[in-house]
């Protein structure tokens, strides 16, 4: 009988924890500082990896030392709110209190009520121990509906208009995804009202106005509170929208939920053609890419959407999947139907490693964890989960949507003809 | 290529870490992957052990090791249910899986700050898996994040230890880094891995190195230096440490003497359990230049009994530097050059060095800022800079000398005396500089960037560092107009964009009165 990950006693982690989770899903927002109520490392280590992930990150930390183990970190916290705020009119403060608050149980509270100034504030309770990175991601996300304002009528009877909730800026081509999907979006006369994470305060505020949410693998808790405040229907997608049937899922589920004139479909549909009348120059090269023998390492959207898209639309054989981070929602044996290569959950590296080195690969879709194996066993390595911090983008060429077919082929038939 | 790669990892590492301080837990992993064969185990939750690996390599483990990924960084996976029922149980199994799995020589087990809180016994859990394990095991008893380490002290006292040590190279400083992560985690390895000496070889040292993320530097260049010359004198290099192997560790105490350049503390533990005498240079100050590199063989020497060997040995290598010096004196006397620097990291050794190139120093730009937004009070940088002018009174050329400039006025004041070159050493931000300067009509350099150290002792450091200037005095200067230049940036924190300065304020602050400050 195969072990399950409980029967293992270390774990060479693929994941970060419910700290880096929120971290990611907080850190970039404009006009928000986040606050890790913390040691001094537990910021660095996240501040790190989304600051190469070209993140401008909003964030510091309130310093817990030795002395704060033993008397609190409360002074320490308060006076980092101080320092943060002082000169600052406009005051939203996340808190992120790691490992040392939480264990020693802090009041948080207690120091905010007493500050000579008004604050809008939201914590989440982010010990290292308490949840893994999905967890913190979806957390951070729901709790940020305390900020949403009440809709304005005027405009959300005016615009038809979505709210993106779920896709992840600070992975490679991530902002270009989101302008894809933004870009198909527009083709059906849909406007993108907010994303989240988001990038700004003023996203966040406005979500309400939104005829809709799309919630895409993370974030369904926020989709299901804004439901529940103001009526706003959600559809979720497990799989972010890889390939045209990636593209042609997400466009049906919103015209069906929005009900749609399908006649506005017209422009999707021109749209497809345009894309393989491009991919003709790449026609030489597809049936190279038959039967290719294919790992893919990321978080669970990334993994479904790709594989779906590799398998079924350019005929590659997923050997192996190794799913390093899932929302907390996720019944894990229903991951086990994605495909009936082995797959890994939230494993420990050295096995996924290990399975990989018994395996035909020709390439890998990956995150920066698979690096060294790409070099150790010279197959090529296409950056596309978190974490992706050795490669930017400054050019808009998505992976998702339909240019992000173009994208995509480009990628692998260049790292296929470029490699060893 | 080597090169190129690693200038990126110095720059990708100053920009992520910005308004960031690393802690004890990760100096610990950093310290145990400079040793071949250990594999740090994390006792604690798994985003602690996740960001480890995304780190680039440390010099060490690149340079000495060979090696050009960080070590995998296994841990417990510490829970909720870990936390309040303990984790003793998960920390043992997985140290006999770590074994089992990767056959390591060493296990380092490190703490982190749940596990630390809430009590488990690892030195219990360690003694009773020792037996039951292949490879060896130590722990380190206080590598908690939230542990403090020396950069919480007040930073006015590490200036004060510094300039005692340039009044009186002898002079022991008051308050060191013991504290750091690293450290820690050298003297564990020391007190629990280090055997008894089956038998002592005679006339040996061990070497203690440093450079953790100093990939700029040429580490192995100054090593195989040392071996060489110290093999000529009749002194064999027992080991050099870290950037060894556990057996190497073990049988530190064959060696008869310790040169350490960071931790006392093990010294001293090593000359109380095993009879080894050290020579102690905590900040690299004793044997800067050529002077000082002879002296470093010879207070060795001093030791076994074999100066005069040592004099011979040196003598002749001064001889062969000297000759190749002669040519580059001649080509470099008299050219002007300003010299921009941040006291303390910048020793008056190393201007006089520059001088005995053959240089006019005719500009002495000094930069106390970079100090002062880590905490150094304005009074304590006042006498740093004293202190530091009073040990440049024998210089021959005579410099002006400005203090804190923007990087404006220092361009200005540049162009005004028309020196040939500047070189800068201000601790940060060099190549930035650098850019700067150059760009605005001056020729410049930074050695440091290009693999030049002060604190390493060599004597074909100084050699290459003769070289490197001329050479960059014959490039003649390219006319550019950088897009680097077209960004806004504080003139006082030049490479700070204007963008990101309320972070820089907010952060400084942090540090100064939260983190440092009385609470």
């Amino acid at each position: 009988m195969e072990k399950t990950l409980k029967d293992f006693h270390f774990v060479d982690p693929v994941e970060g924890d419910k700290l880096l989770g929120a971290f990611r899903a907080v850190c970039g927002i404009r006009d928000v500082v986040v606050l890790i109520h913390a040691p001094v490392g537990c910021h660095w280590g996240v501040n790190y990896i989304e600051r190469l992930s070209s993140i401008k990150t909003n964030a510091t930390i309130s310093a817990l030392r030795e002395r704060s183990v033993i008397f609190g970190g409360e002074e320490n916290l308060r006076k980092s709110i101080e320092i943060i705020f002082k000169r600052r009119r406009r005051r939203y403060l996340i808190l992120l209190s790691g490992s040392v608050p939480t264990v020693i149980g802090e009041d948080w509270r207690g120091i905010v009520e007493h500050l000579d100034f008004s604050i809008n504030i939201i914590n989440i309770d982010c010990g290292g121990y308490l949840g893994k990175m999905g967890e913190g991601f979806e957390e951070a996300l729901c709790v940020l509906f305390d900020w949403i304002e009440d809709p304005d009528p005027e405009i959300q009877d005016k615009l038809l208009s979505v709210n993106l909730i779920g896709l992840q800026r600070d992975i490679v081509k991530g902002r270009s995804g989101i302008k894809e999907i933004k870009r198909l979006l527009g083709l059906l006369g849909i406007r993108v009202n907010s994303v989240f994470p988001p990038s700004t305060l003023s996203e966040i505020r406005r979500a309400s106005n939104a005829k809709l949410n799309i919630v895409f693998a993370y974030g369904r808790g926020l989709a299901e509170r804004m439901e529940e405040r103001w009526k706003i229907p959600y559809i979720y997608l497990d799989a972010y929208p890889y390939g045209i049937i990636g593209v042609e899922e997400l466009i049906e589920a919103v015209m069906d939920t929005l009900k749609i004139d399908v006649l506005r479909k017209n422009k999707i549909e021109r749209e497809k053609e345009k894309i393989l009348c491009i991919l003709k120059d790449a026609h030489l090269y597809l049936p190279s890419l038959y039967g290719l023998g294919v790992a893919i390492s990321g978080d669970l959207p990334h993994v479904k959407g790709l594989s779906r898209f590799l398998q079924k639309e350019l005929g590659m054989e997923i050997q192996l999947l190794n799913i390093t981070s899932t929302p907390p929602s996720t019944d894990i044996s229903e991951l086990n139907k994605i495909s009936e290569s082995d797959i890994s959950i939230q494993d420990s590296w050295h096995r996924f490693a290990t399975k990989l080195r018994t395996k035909d690969i020709g390439l890998i879709f990956g995150t920066d964890l698979e690096r060294r194996l790409s070099s150790e066993l010279g197959i090529p390595l296409i950056l596309c989960s978190f974490p992706t911090i050795s490669r930017i983008d400054l050019i808009s060429s998505p992976y998702l949507g339909l240019r992000g077919v173009i994208g995509l082929v480009e990628e692998i038939v260049n790292s296929l003809l470029n490699y060893g | 290529m080597d090169f190129i790669r690693e200038k990126i990892w110095t720059l990708r590492l100053s920009h992520a870490c910005r308004f960031s301080l690393d802690c004890k837990m990760f100096g610990a992993y950093c310290y145990l992957s400079e040793i071949k064969g250990a594999i740090p185990l994390l006792h604690g939750p798994r985003g602690c052990a996740f960001f480890p690996k995304l780190v680039p390599p440390d010099a060490i483990r690149t340079q000495l090791l060979g090696l050009r990924e960080p070590p995998p960084f296994p841990c417990t996976d510490m829970d909720e249910r870990d936390v309040i029922y303990g984790g003793a149980e998960k920390l043992r199994n997985a140290i006999l899986e770590v074994d089992r799995y990767y056959r390591p020589e060493l296990i380092g087990v490190i703490i982190s700050c749940p596990a630390a809180i809430i009590g488990d016994d690892i030195r219990e859990i360690v003694e009773d898996t020792r037996k039951r394990v292949e490879s060896e095991i130590i722990y380190t008893p206080s590598s908690a994040g939230f542990s403090d380490d020396e950069r919480t002290d007040d930073f006015n006292r590490h200036a004060e230890d510094l300039i005692e040590i340039w009044k009186d190279p002898e002079r022991r400083p008051k308050w060191g880094i013991e504290k750091c992560g690293r450290l820690d985690t050298l003297y564990s390895l020391i007190e629990q891995l280090v055997e008894e000496p089956k038998e002592r070889s005679e006339n040996s040292i061990n070497i203690d190195t440093y450079g953790r993320f100093h990939w700029f530097e040429n580490l192995s260049g100054e090593i195989a230096e040392m071996k060489g010359i110290l093999s000529e004198i009749g002194i064999r290099v027992n080991t050099v440490f870290p950037g060894c192997t556990v057996r190497d560790i073990k049988g530190l105490s064959k060696a008869r003497l310790n040169f350490m350049r960071r931790s006392e503390r093990s010294a001293k533990f090593m000359k109380e359990r095993f009879g080894i005498d050290y020579i102690f240079d905590l900040f690299g100050t004793r044997y800067i230049g050529i002077q000082g590199a002879k002296r470093f063989y010879l207070d060795v020497a001093e030791r076994f009994g074999l100066r005069k060997k040592a004099e011979e040995v040196v003598n002749a290598r001064l001889d062969t530097i000297d000759k190749s010096l002669q040519d580059i004196r001649a080509e470099l006397r008299r050219r002007r050059i300003a010299f921009i620097c941040t006291p303390l990291y910048t020793t008056p050794k190393f201007i006089k060095l520059l001088e005995t190139l053959g240089l006019d120093i005719s500009l002495l730009i000094v930069n106390t800022m970079w100090w002062r937004r880590w905490g150094m009070t304005d009074g304590c940088a006042k006498r740093v800079v004293d202190e530091f002018l009073n040990n440049l009174r024998w210089l021959k050329s005579s410099p002006k000398i400005l203090i804190d400039l923007t990087i404006e006025e220092e361009v200005d004041h540049l162009r005004e005396h028309q020196v040939d070159l500047v070189i800068g050493d201000v601790l940060i931000s060099d190549l930035s500089r650098m850019m700067y300067y150059e760009n605005s009509g001056i020729k410049s350099l930074s050695p440091h960037s290009l693999g030049y150290s002060s604190f390493r002792i060599s004597f074909s450091q100084v050699l290459y560092l003769g070289e490197m200037i001329l050479k960059r005095l014959n490039r003649p200067l390219r006319e550019t107009d950088l897009l680097y230049m077209r960004y806004r940036y504080h003139p006082e924190r030049f490479p700070t964009m204007l963008s990101e300065i309320s972070d820089e304020y907010i952060w400084e602050r942090i540090m100064k009165k939260v983190w440092r400050g009385r609470s």
